[in-house]
């Protein structure tokens, strides 16, 4: 096997470039060691630039086989295949301030984006409407939260229900804080566990080294 | 069993069905009132009062403390999705900077779909420079571009980007902007060279650019950061400015209304804030109802 398909140049590799990137931020190094990081955060910009172009090659393998197979929805899998490749080509072919382009942005993308994110509103209402019933000591806890932070964060609650307001405040900044606090400290503790276990090995899925596992009917 | 008897089981059996059905409303009325609800306000709104968070006065004051010579980098880490939320916050905050005197900005976009929607904002809040007939030669304020300020346009990479900005400043930005056209001279005449001369960083997100400018920014060089996000990112976010990471937030439609109050500035988010106020006091309606239907139904189960 070819030495940089092997495990270990991986963990080498990031055992390496971590070093150099993580010891430049905490501490004041020479300028070479300096340039150095500086020259690899450059790379980085530059290799996540080229893993939008594999993200677009593989969206484009995934909506073929849809295609080919006739699988449920096959022609959603079309309309993206056209629009997308639509997009890639008048981009690359008149510049990304070209009116065309823009015109398919904000005639297309934007209205879409945005249209898909507002729908949540009713999704919002009727989930809320149907998730808030008190039937135990936790659901009553949630359900007045919800209650009271609504009445305040609308400003027309602020008005109509100005005793809402601090019972609000200090469920978010003190209750939800609380709560959040412990989520990112959770975040960043598993980041630094991810790191040590990515550089001595132990999580090779991350660059992409896994085994693949047969199925019981290819055994 | 006698008639009182009777009518007692039909009262109950005909008061089950009732609580059943307001605890189990088709959902689509929901829909359709929320519709109707949106649609009517944002068309008449009513003006409704709204008070103003010490968070949203906090920021506003921070912006109007700006200086001569201040450099401000204006981010839009911003899909479609989010410019709904965040397009009243843009306008107005972009627009109180640009009423800044001396003050320098740089544009950048850590969002591929941000541009277009910075050119809209750059439109609704500038003019044409004199002989000239596009982008990016609009001058807001009296400010004019690539003497004021420049637009750098999108770079991917998000923090990667952001990373490589606070440790390569110059190289990370490049010398040219998004149309193309070398601004050497606005970094070279400003005397721009590192990371440590932005003296604030606003982020507009609905991915989280703030959060990374604060990492090699804020912790780096002590630098400033300013977030309006969308609805779903503010309990983070007030995390982040109540332990004073943030020296400033604009939450979502909420703050973007209020600022637009405080700079003077009347727009969508302010009309927006009826129907936001309305359908949330639908949804609590909508609450109240489902649990005494949920209640009464349960009740009269039990007792059956």
């Amino acid at each position: 096997m070819s030495i940089l398909r092997r495990k270990e140049f991986f963990v080498v590799m990031i055992v390496f470039i971590s070093i150099f990137i993580y010891i430049p931020y905490f501490f004041e190094v020479p300028q070479v060691l300096t340039n150095l990081e500086n020259w690899f955060m450059d790379t980085i910009v530059i290799i996540a630039a080229f893993a939008v172009w594999v993200g677009f090659i593989t969206s484009t393998r995934r909506e073929v086989i849809r295609i080919q197979r006739r699988r449920k929805g096959w022609y959603y899998a079309l309309l993206i295949l056209v629009l997308s490749w639509a997009m890639v080509i008048i981009g690359l072919g008149v510049s990304k301030t070209n009116v065309i382009f823009e015109f398919l942005q904000w005639a297309f993308v934007i209205p879409g984006d945005s249209t898909i994110y507002a729908i949540l509103v009713f999704y919002l209402t009727s989930s809320g409407a149907r998730a808030f019933r008190v039937n135990n000591l936790e659901s009553g806890l949630l359900t007045f939260g919800a209650l009271f932070v609504l009445l305040k964060q609308a400003p027309l609650g602020e008005v109509l229900a100005p005793w809402a307001g601090p019972v609000a405040i200090y469920l978010q900044d003190t209750i939800a804080m609380a709560a959040t606090r412990v989520f990112n400290v959770s975040m960043a503790v598993g980041s630094v566990v991810l790191a040590i276990r990515l550089m001595l090995g132990q999580e090779m899925a991350l660059v992409g080294l896994v085994r693949r596992v047969a199925r019981r009917d290819e055994e | 069993m006698g008639w009182s008897d009777a009518w007692l089981d039909g009262m109950r059996s005909k008061m089950s069905n009732i609580f059943k059905g307001i605890a189990n409303i088709d959902r689509r009325y929901y829909y359709a009132a929320v519709f109707i609800l949106t649609v009517i306000l944002l068309l008449f709104p009513l003006g409704l009062p709204l008070a103003i968070s010490p968070e949203v006065r906090h920021t506003y004051e921070l912006i109007d403390s700006l200086e001569p010579g201040d450099l401000v980098i204006i981010n839009f880490c911003l899909s479609a999705s989010g410019y709904a939320q965040l397009q009243g916050a843009c306008n107005s905050m972009i627009n109180h900077v640009f009423q800044k005197e001396g003050v320098l900005v740089i544009f950048t976009m850590t969002a591929d779909q941000a541009p277009i929607m910075l050119e809209e904002i750059i439109a609704n809040n500038g003019e044409l420079m004199s002989g000239h007939t596009d982008y990016p030669y609009y001058q807001i304020n009296g400010k004019q571009y690539g003497e004021d300020y420049v637009n750098m346009g999108y770079y991917p990479g998000l923090f990667k980007w952001i990373a490589s900005l606070s440790a390569d400043f110059r190289p990370a930005l490049g010398n040219n902007d998004w149309y193309g056209i070398d601004v050497t001279e606005f970094f070279d005449s400003h005397n721009l060279n590192s990371a440590e001369d932005v003296d604030l960083v606003i982020s507009f997100d609905s991915d989280d650019g703030a959060g990374d400018f604060m990492n090699y920014f804020f912790l780096e060089y002590g630098t400033p950061v300013v977030q309006s996000m969308i609805g779903v990112m503010v309990a983070n976010s007030k995390v982040q400015y109540n332990a004073g990471n943030y020296a400033g937030i604009v939450p979502s439609i909420r703050g973007a209304a209020e600022y637009q109050y405080l700079a003077d500035y009347p727009g969508y988010a302010l009309t927006q804030m009826d129907a936001f106020s309305v359908v949330q006091f639908f949804l609590i309606l909508l609450m109240v109802l489902g649990n005494i239907g949920y209640y009464g139904y349960t009740r009269l189960q039990r007792e059956e």
